[in-house]
């Protein structure tokens, strides 16, 4: 088994003294994942990111006490990171919520109450608004977090039952611009292809990404495709950012932030220029678009292109961009047998993030590096469950279950009819995206406002506006959640969840497998799972409003246990009605099938016996992907079917250049760029409560480019103000050859007060998918004083000496 | 060094403040208590003059009302001292031995 | 004289209380300069005959604490970073605390059912009595070299 004599030798001392006492050894090896310590292993996914690892959670005496990796899921294949490897720690956390809070104004502590009180309210605030100010009045706010069937019962209650598409989650920050470009580009949301296609891919393309700590547990299968090939194998690394991520690349291309537009242009540039695209796979797949979809001939995209040179690029970009860089790595791309390109939120979080991404399914179009082993435009996402949850269960404002649009009206019927509601029960009209959400309720327009698995006061930019509109007294909020959060400060109405594995649900990861995550322990205190708590409050909205229709939207789902079976019947509901004969069909994808799986199921999944196999692995493809022999057109070998080409072609956009929506100027000189390290997740209201993460990255700092730091005067660890037109920050300074010269990074993930960087970010948006620039903005940099000794925000009285990390 | 396995009583009243303390203790680890104020506990230390130390120590804890030892093993300390690296105290009333 | 006695007296009381124990023992930490030394402690010991092995990390104050294992380890045991740095696990981002804890439940030499967590397959299969580094050499974790 492995153990240590000393280790034997201990527990045979404990054993014994234990004897004489007539003692029972509980579980003392809490920290150790001994086999056969363990009452039970249960399969999961990891609640953190977008990859899906697979893990087993290791149950003791109805205790979470290990976990360990399942090494035939084809998402990590057993490996897990720290964050994935320690969650299970946070379910007997001492700062769980465990009961219903409520303050009936803002300014008042808040009272413990029971559920039936705490959901009355909730119903009787909701119905009070929608009484008075009408649907418009009353909105939801969901995660990326959230499984599958807690969106998607969400948004029908909002939907069918009060009436409104004010349904939107964190996914509107992170991945609508994706969702944007995939649409545009390709027809439909969601990579083609999967995580398989890294093992058969010669050309790594990683822009806008830090793989190395954002997706740990997939950059090790890059990593170890580079590795075992070194010299076959290229990887190119764009980033204004050097970062763990360029460890293995073989070139980085440095560029200043928002420039990567040219970039990408002169690219394709370089691919027209020296005849290196795929004449047939353009002819067979492909048109040209510009503007409001109009279509254009391939002589105007080479015409237009032609503004592009890389020489203009490499002037534009500044960094190490050259001409004859850009000519090499285009070269690269297009030459290499198989090319895979993955971002994420470099490109996305922009201003113009669906242009962004057009540019990246472009280069992929032209040169035919689509479709075949090793070959796709792979968008990362970000959150675990944004792309089964929200994006194809519904959980934005313009979208119905199943990519189905609110402004299609016969698509919109259909849901209607599905769920058994009147005809025109469902608004017409797409609600309010989440910066006009959160405008709305600074402007006292949304009167109830129900936030679930997330925490807008930190992760909105630009935050302080909307914390002081959310701290409103006339916006009654309901936060759910499982810890207290810079969110939780601000509501009236706390209602504790249960958190992963204390539930079941299903988690649809980046590469379009659903996966399922079985309850294995209780939660604590009267925490419940989400879909219970919509059911409850659904049937007293019912009552307060006296509108039958809202009972419906939960009738199905009556007299279900809520840990397993009410989950199971919303999923039922979903994959069988709502998902049928569409593109994302999940109707083989059953309980019982996931369960059978080590992993789970890729969409598009129509029978069982196609669901077993793991589903598609890549879309459009004949013989492969269902759908794509299902609608045909011709003899050729792909098919692309999306709904929203009526040509069913492949479209490469003519998008010109377009900078950053605040560059630098002369009273804000730098560029401020946010993002993440590996040690933290989000918010880290999760994270910073993981003794062994929160004391390897305690608090945010801003890394600074050492000739800056130089400049200004600035050595490692002074305090250094960041400051923008909306808010500063104080943060130690970390001197790092990482930012370009004038940009500085600082990550988001810190809860303190002078650490949040989105007090200091700005909230331009994509005008398409309203997502907002985190990215780029500008801010002025300055010394302060020397190091100071810092408090981590997640301080506990006596922290850390009363809690120990195996308690 | 020293293996020993010890049950440590204790007040039931204070039982959790005693756990918590003994938890926080250099070379001590708590493998389990029951409800009657029994306390497993495993002392790992470089020597046995340590060991009796830190069992002194606890045994000043408030609330602790004896520490027993119930299994020992020192087979790595004899080793040593039989090749001379380490030569062992003899404390207390052995003193009045010395010629 | 009688103090001899006494002491062989106490010699032999904890003699008679030895534990019954047939593994060879694989962390060599504890027997520096046993003369005894094998090829297997060698390599535990990263072919350090002399190492210097803390049972417990020396104390910090808590600010202290809040440092990032590497950032001194880079200083104090470069050595091992640099190995580590260049390895699989520093490639990809596995730290320190993932084998080792933190301080509070620090293992200087970790549990083998650790490695577990990821490598769950091979931990099943591996060979009894063994740890894994005694084949793949910490920090670089290569195989068998």
């Amino acid at each position: 088994m492995g153990i240590t004599r000393r280790e034997f030798i201990k527990r045979a001392a404990a054993l014994t003294a234990a004897s004489y006492i007539g003692m029972n050894l509980p579980d003392g090896f809490e920290d150790i994942a001994h086999a056969t310590d363990v009452d039970k292993w249960v399969r999961g996914s990891c609640r953190f990111c977008g990859v899906g690892c697979r893990v087993e959670l290791g149950v003791k005496n109805g205790r979470a006490v290990a976990i360990r990796g399942v090494s035939d899921s084809r998402t990590n294949m057993g490996f897990l990171c720290m964050k994935g490897m320690l969650f299970y720690k946070l379910m007997s956390h001492p700062e769980r919520l465990k009961k219903p809070l409520y303050r009936a104004n803002k300014n008042q502590p808040f009272k413990e109450i029971s559920w039936d009180q705490a959901l009355d309210i909730a119903a009787k605030e909701f119905a009070k608004a929608v009484k008075s100010y009408g649907s418009n009045s009353v909105a939801y706010y969901g995660s990326g977090q959230a499984l599958t069937e807690e969106t998607y019962i969400f948004q029908k209650v909002m939907r069918a039952g009060l009436k409104t598409n004010n349904v939107e989650g964190n996914p509107r920050l992170c991945m609508a611009s994706a969702v944007g470009g995939y649409v545009t580009s390709f027809g439909a949301d969601e990579p083609i292809g999967a995580y398989r296609d890294i093992e058969k891919c010669n050309c790594f393309f990683i822009i806008g990404s830090n793989m190395a700590e954002a997706h740990p547990v997939l950059f090790r299968r890059v990593m170890r495709r580079k590795l075992n090939n070194p010299d076959t194998v290229k990887v190119i690394n764009a980033d204004p950012r050097v970062s763990p991520t360029s460890r293995i690349a073989d070139i980085h291309l440095k560029f200043e932030p928002g420039t990567d537009l040219a970039l990408l242009n002169a690219m394709a540039y370089v691919i027209l220029d020296e005849k290196l695209y795929n004449e047939d796979f353009i002819k067979n797949y492909a048109t040209f678009r510009v503007g409001k979809k109009v279509e254009v001939s391939f002589e105007k995209y080479k015409e237009f292109i032609s503004k592009y040179s890389p020489e203009k690029a490499a002037r534009i970009c500044g960094g190490n961009i050259t001409a004859e860089n850009i000519r090499k790595v285009a070269r690269w791309f297009a030459n290499s047998m198989a090319t895979m390109s993955m971002w994420t939120m470099g490109i996305n979080q922009r201003k113009r993030g669906v242009w962004a991404n057009n540019l990246i399914h472009n280069l992929h179009i032209l040169t035919g590096q689509l479709c075949k082993p090793g070959a796709d435009s792979f968008s990362l996402t970000g959150q675990p469950n944004a792309c089964g949850g929200v994006r194809e269960g519904g959980g934005l404002c313009h979208i119905l279950p199943a990519h189905r649009l609110v402004k299609n009206d016969k698509e919109r019927h259909e849901v209607e009819e599905l769920w058994g509601v009147p005809k025109g029960r469902i608004p017409a009209k797409p609600g309010y995206h989440t910066i006009a959400m959160f405008k709305a309720v600074n402007e006292g327009k949304i009167k109830a406002i129900w936030i679930n698995c997330t925490s807008p006061a930190q992760s909105l930019p630009n935050c302080d506006p909307y914390r002081r509109g959310m701290l409103r007294d006339d916006v009654f909020m309901v936060v759910t959640d499982i810890f207290p959060t810079k969110t939780t400060e601000l509501a009236n109405l706390i209602l504790p969840t249960a958190f992963h594995f204390e539930k079941t649900g299903v988690f649809g990861c980046t590469e379009r497998r659903s996966q399922l995550t079985t309850k294995a322990v209780d939660p604590p205190g009267e925490a419940k799972p989400e879909v219970w708590i919509v059911r409850e409050w659904a049937l007293r909205l019912a009552k307060e409003l006296n509108d039958p229709v809202i009972k419906k939207c939960v009738e199905p789902f009556l007299g279900k246990e809520e840990g397993y079976e009410l989950s199971k019947a919303i999923w039922e509901e979903y994959t069988q009605k709502l998902t049928k004969n569409r593109d994302n069909d999940l109707s083989g994808a059953t309980y019982d099938v996931l369960k059978k799986l080590p992993d789970g199921v890729q969409w598009p999944a129509p029978t069982k016996e196609f669901a077993l196999k793991g589903g598609t692995y890549k879309k459009f493809v004949r013989g492969i992907d269902p759908l794509a022999d299902k609608y045909a057109i011709n003899d050729l070998p792909y098919q692309f079917y999306g709904e929203a080409h009526q040509d069913k072609k492949l479209w490469i956009w003519l998008r010109p250049y377009k900078g950053p929506a605040e560059p630098p100027d002369e009273q804000y000189p730098f560029y401020l760029s946010t993002g993440r390290v590996i040690d933290h997740w989000h918010t880290s209201s999760m994270t910073g409560r993981i003794l062994e993460l929160m004391r390897a990255n305690p608090y945010a700092f801003v890394e600074i480019n050492p000739k800056d730091a130089k400049k200004l005067g600035i050595s490692p660890g002074d305090m250094v103000l960041v400051e923008s037109r909306r808010g500063k920050n104080l943060l130690p300074a970390k001197i790092y050859e990482g930012p370009i010269e004038g940009m500085v990074f600082v990550y988001w993930h810190d809860m303190f007060e002078d650490r949040m960087i989105n007090k200091v970010t700005k909230d331009a948006y994509d005008p398409g998918s309203k997502e907002p620039e985190f990215k780029i903005c500008a801010c002025r940099i300055r010394r302060v004083s020397g190091p100071k000794p810092l408090t981590p925000y997640i301080v506990r009285k006596n922290w850390p000496s009363d809690w120990h990390p195996s308690s | 060094m020293p293996i020993g396995g010890f049950v440590v009583m204790v007040d039931p009243k204070e039982q959790d403040l005693v756990v918590k303390k003994l938890k926080h203790k250099d070379f001590v680890e708590v493998y389990g208590s029951d409800k009657k104020g029994n306390i497993v506990i495993v002392i790992d230390t470089h020597s046995s003059d340590e060991m009796e130390d830190i069992v002194k120590e606890i045994s000043l804890i408030s609330g602790v009302l004896s520490v027993g030892l119930t299994y020992l093993h020192a087979e790595d300390e004899v080793e040593r001292i039989e090749k001379g690296e380490y030569i062992p105290k003899i404390k207390g009333r052995q003193r009045g031995f010395l010629h | 004289m009688k103090r001899i006695i006494l002491s062989l007296v106490v010699l032999l009381f904890m003699v008679s209380i030895i534990g019954a124990c047939a593994f060879r023992c694989p962390c060599g930490c504890f027997r520096a300069k046993d003369s005894n030394t094998n090829t297997n402690r060698q390599i535990a010991l990263n072919k350090d005959p002399k190492p210097k092995t803390l049972r417990k990390h020396p104390k910090l104050s808590s600010q202290q604490k809040l440092i990032a294992c590497a950032t001194c380890h880079k200083e104090v045991t470069p050595k091992i970073y640099k190995q580590w740095y260049n390895s699989g696990h520093g490639l990809d981002n596995v730290k320190c605390f993932q084998c080792h804890g933190t301080y509070e439940n620090f293992r200087a030499i970790p549990d083998p059912s650790t490695c577990a967590a990821c490598h769950a397959k091979e931990y099943k299969k591996s060979v009894t009595g063994k740890t894994c580094w005694q084949c793949h050499p910490a920090h670089r974790f290569t195989v068998h070299k």
